[in-house]
């Protein structure tokens, strides 16, 4: 059987370029699942959304692809390989209730962490560490609150700090749980420009979002979960009045 | 208190068995200042309370087989492995309380806490009524009493102080991401539950290594104390712990030699208001966090702010 298991870490080649490629997907909790037979491909320098109501699966689909669940079948693939040998190139920006904001660290220590992994357990950042950390900081414009504790930086300046943090670890596929919850219009706004400029470099993002009425300003592809088979596709397609109503069980404002 | 013996004891020039005792306890205050600044960043200070009161059973009852097998009861080569299954267990007993029951955690830690440590003074009650000699000096694994180590126990001490801050070093950076953000840590495939587990075992340690000479019910000040002191003064994760470590350290060294001047006196309540008192000064005085400077840096603020709204 030692055949068999090592197929399951072989890169397939024709999914070595694509950053993230999802098929039939079942997860759930308990003996109640959430979703069924998902399949989502996303490719490099694609911005999109996932949208749904509560308990559609948003957080049960980023769940399984960071390896928080186990789906009970289906296939995920990061650049063709199982997540255990891709973390590299993935990076994570947690949704704003799951971080202490209350620890202490500047903008800069945060972003350190990015670079933690590739300096395993003996290795001290060393300059070249040190050279990402800044670049990063100012790729996102926040050279000038670099040494400002996290938890006094505002919601938006937060978020870049994550992106930095995302950036420096060299990350090429950034999954995102609800980077714009409680942001004003302006910060917003800025945010998006931002995300939007990192993955026209070639870089990939999936975004989870709860904002409807936003997404076909911000994202040129969505998936909606919820009601009928959930399915990747452009935003028109996605937000047509009776895939939301069928998603969302009501009618909604266009 | 003598005060030429304690001036000695800090130059080190109290006798071979001091300088044991002062470089175990100075190295066991910076290992668990280090551990316990990872608890306090993780919100598990507690823990250590728990582990603390948890060993006490253990302890005894490794007490009562040594000497049922005619061993010398008081050896930490039983004590210890006895104090360190009793911790394990009630580990075990909380996590199994905390998956099958709908209790919080505060609850399970506290029922689970006072079970052990009401066995664990049970069974040193009894220990105290056997004849003979056996029994003398077992209630200083409640309080402590440094100066009363022997040599070979301190090089114990020692060495499991050295364990714990040599992992507790090699695996700060990790902790400290988990703590601040689990899901990257996840993600950075940093395994939260092994680090959590860590963590439980370096409060264990830590725990163990304090009961000879600080005792099981103050451990927890050894880990909390210095890592609170040090959050006042520091905004950094990692400077905090450097803090803590130092702290820890100069307060077990000044322990030892307190210890060794007044041995009547328990040392780890000698410890603690030692700790309480930097604690309390830091909170007075530190200069971001500090209660003193925050007022007249409000003040001022308010003033400015009045003189503003106040032109025309």
């Amino acid at each position: 059987m030692i055949w068999l298991r090592s197929d399951a870490g072989r890169v397939d080649p024709a999914l070595a370029q694509v950053p993230l490629s999802v098929t039939g997907l079942t997860a759930g909790y308990g003996d109640r699942p959430v979703l069924a037979d998902l399949d989502l491909t996303l490719g490099r320098g694609e911005l999109s959304a996932v949208i749904g109501p509560n308990g559609a699966g948003k957080s049960t689909l980023l769940k399984s692809l960071l390896g928080l669940t186990r789906p009970w079948s289906g296939r995920v693939r990061f650049f063709g390989l199982p997540l255990e040998q891709a973390r590299a190139r993935i990076s994570y920006v947690p949704q704003r209730e799951e971080v202490d904001w209350g620890y202490p660290a500047s903008a800069r220590e945060v972003v350190e962490m990015g670079r933690y992994p590739r300096a395993g357990l003996w290795r001290r950042l060393d300059a070249k560490d040190r050279a990402a950390v800044d670049q990063a900081l100012e790729r996102v414009g926040l050279e000038a609150q670099a040494d400002a504790p996290i938890g006094r930086l505002s919601g938006g300046q937060q978020q870049r700090v994550f992106l930095a943090r995302a950036l420096c670890s060299g990350a090429e596929l950034f999954l995102l749980d609800e980077p714009f919850a409680g942001l004003d219009a302006r910060s917003e706004a800025g945010l998006h420009t931002l995300l939007a400029e990192l993955v026209a470099e070639g870089r990939s993002a999936l975004v989870v979002h709860h904002d409807l009425s936003s997404v076909a300003e911000r994202f040129q592809r969505a998936l909606l979960l919820g009601g009928g088979p959930p399915r990747l596709g452009p935003v028109a397609e996605v937000l047509a009045a009776e895939a939301l109503e069928r998603a969302y069980g009501t009618r909604l404002a266009p | 208190m003598d005060f030429e013996l304690f001036w000695r004891a800090l130059c080190l020039d109290a006798g071979p068995n001091h300088a044991w005792v002062a470089a175990a306890l100075c190295f066991l205050g910076a290992a668990a200042g280090q551990v316990g600044s990872f608890a306090l960043l993780r919100r598990r200070a507690l823990l250590v309370d728990v582990l603390g009161h948890a060993t006490l059973p253990g302890v005894a009852a490794a007490f009562l087989l040594a000497l049922a097998l005619g061993l010398e009861p008081r050896s930490l080569a039983w004590l210890w492995p006895g104090g360190a299954l009793s911790a394990a267990l009630a580990t075990y007993a909380a996590d199994w309380l905390l998956a099958r029951t709908r209790l919080e955690p505060d609850a399970v830690l506290g029922a689970v806490l006072a079970s052990f440590f009401g066995l664990g003074l049970l069974l040193l009650s009894h220990i105290q009524t056997l004849p003979g000699a056996a029994s003398a000096g077992l209630d200083r694994l409640l309080f402590g009493q440094a100066a009363a180590l022997q040599r070979s126990d301190a090089v114990a001490l020692l060495a499991l102080a050295l364990l714990a801050g040599a992992l507790a070093s090699l695996y700060g950076r990790r902790l400290r991401t988990l703590a601040f953000d689990p899901g990257f840590a996840r993600l950075a495939g940093f395994r939260p539950e092994r680090l959590d587990r860590l963590l439980h075992a370096l409060l264990g340690l830590v725990a163990l290594a304090a009961l000879p000479a600080v005792g099981a019910v103050l451990a927890v000040a050894l880990v909390v104390l210095p890592a609170a002191t040090a959050r006042l003064w520091s905004d950094s994760a990692r400077r905090m712990t450097h803090i803590a470590t130092g702290l820890g350290a100069a307060a077990g060294y000044l322990g030892a030699a307190l210890s060794r001047a007044a041995p009547e006196l328990s040392t780890g309540p000698l410890l603690v208001c030692l700790l309480g008192l930097a604690f309390a000064g830091s909170l007075a005085v530190a200069p971001r966090h500090g209660l003193l400077w925050r007022g007249l840096r409000r003040r001022a603020a308010l003033e400015r702010w009045r003189a503003e709204r106040a032109l025309p």
